[in-house]
Parts: C-alpha cells; sequence; structure tokens
C-alpha cells in the first residue's frame, strides 16, 4: 500500500510524507502534489528510500 | 516516511481556492476588481472573495491579486475582525490557506488514484491529510 501524509501549518508551509514501495516511485508520486501545491523549499530521503530503491527488504 | 518534502504554499489554482472559500461560507467573485478592505475603503484586486449573504458596507472581502509567476495573493484587513472575515478564515487567513492546499492536493491525488482516508485539524492546529492507494 501506498500512503501519503500531507501536514498543512498555518504558515503556509506544507510538509508531505510517502511511504510506497518502490523508492523512485515515491519522487514520481509526490512530485505531481508538490508542483500543484507550490515552491519546494526542502527535501529529504530516508533510509528507507535508498533501502527500497536497491531493492532490499524495507523494515 | 521514505520521502519528505517542504512546499512553501502558493496559491495557483483558482478552482481550488473557490472550493475552500466556499467550504468556510466564503463566495468567489470572479473579475471584481475592487474589494472593500476597511471602514468601506476600496483596495484594486483582480478577483474577490466575499460573505456569503453579507450585505453593508461593514462587511470586509479579501481581494485575490495577480503577481508574477502566475500566482496570487490575498490582501484583507483583519484588523476588528475584518469584517466578518477573521470569523470564517481566521486571523491570518490561514483557514483559507490551509483548505485550499487540502483541495489541490486531494485534486492531485486522486488523479494518481490515491483516496482520502483522514483529512483532521489536529490540536496545534494543523491540518493533516493521509492518502492511501
Amino acid at each position: 500500500m501506498e500512503k501519503i501524509r500531507i501536514v498543512i501549518d498555518q504558515e503556509g508551509r506544507a510538509t508531505i510524507g510517502v511511504e510506497c514501495v518502490k523508492g523512485t516511485k515515491c519522487v514520481d508520486i509526490t512530485k505531481a502534489i508538490e508542483e500543484a501545491l507550490g515552491e519546494k523549499t526542502g527535501e529529504a530521503r530516508t533510509r528507507e528510500f535508498y533501502e527500497v530503491q536497491h531493492g532490499e527488504a524495507r523494515h | 516516511m521514505s520521502h519528505i518534502a517542504e512546499i512553501k504554499i502558493q496559491i495557483r489554482d483558482l478552482d481550488a481556492l473557490t472550493a475552500a472559500a466556499k467550504k468556510l461560507g466564503l463566495e468567489f467573485r470572479r473579475d471584481q476588481k475592487q474589494h472593500r478592505y476597511y471602514a468601506g475603503k476600496m483596495s484594486p484586486c483582480d478577483h474577490a472573495l466575499t460573505i456569503a449573504g453579507a450585505i453593508g458596507a461593514g462587511a470586509g472581502e479579501i481581494g485575490v491579486v495577480r503577481k508574477e509567476g502566475s500566482t496570487y495573493g490575498l490582501n484583507w484587513d483583519s484588523y476588528g475582525g475584518g469584517g466578518g472575515l477573521v470569523a470564517k478564515v481566521g486571523q491570518k487567513a490561514e483557514k483559507l490557506v490551509q483548505g485550499y492546499a487540502v483541495e489541490v492536493a486531494v485534486r492531485e491525488a486522486m488523479r494518481k488514484g490515491f483516496r482520502v482516508v483522514s483529512n483532521r485539524v489536529r490540536q496545534d492546529g494543523k491540518v493533516e491529510l493521509e492518502l492511501v492507494k
């Protein structure tokens, strides 16, 4: 299952987090939402991202 | 989460703004070129948001003003409650901006096949949206 969590604060900023099966797809999923919402100011790829991107088991 | 992005929200989609405003009891008036901001004073804008059903010079209006790069700004005066606007959109129009962001995010996510499983205002005032596919 792919899951997106978006938190929008009172200062006009949004944080988008995504969990998915394949790491590269995570970026594709959120890219359209990010571009629709506004201007990206920061990005982080967690260890999970690289693990799934390289085909290793998650967890 | 395996990928996290931070976004500064920019208003670009007037349909989403209209939908968000409607949920707060506001009406989008396309091509209204002036908005009432304080004590009946007028200021130029490209479109306006008014309180649905409000009549009289005391009712505040939000000017939707086109800026560079196809984005829009919200011009209004919250002084003294902004003629009823603060009760609708919050002191800094945060409810309107948060509602706009939810509309945009949900529409875009649904195009990718996601569905909303949670949409709530947290105790800290932040809006949290969860979507799954």
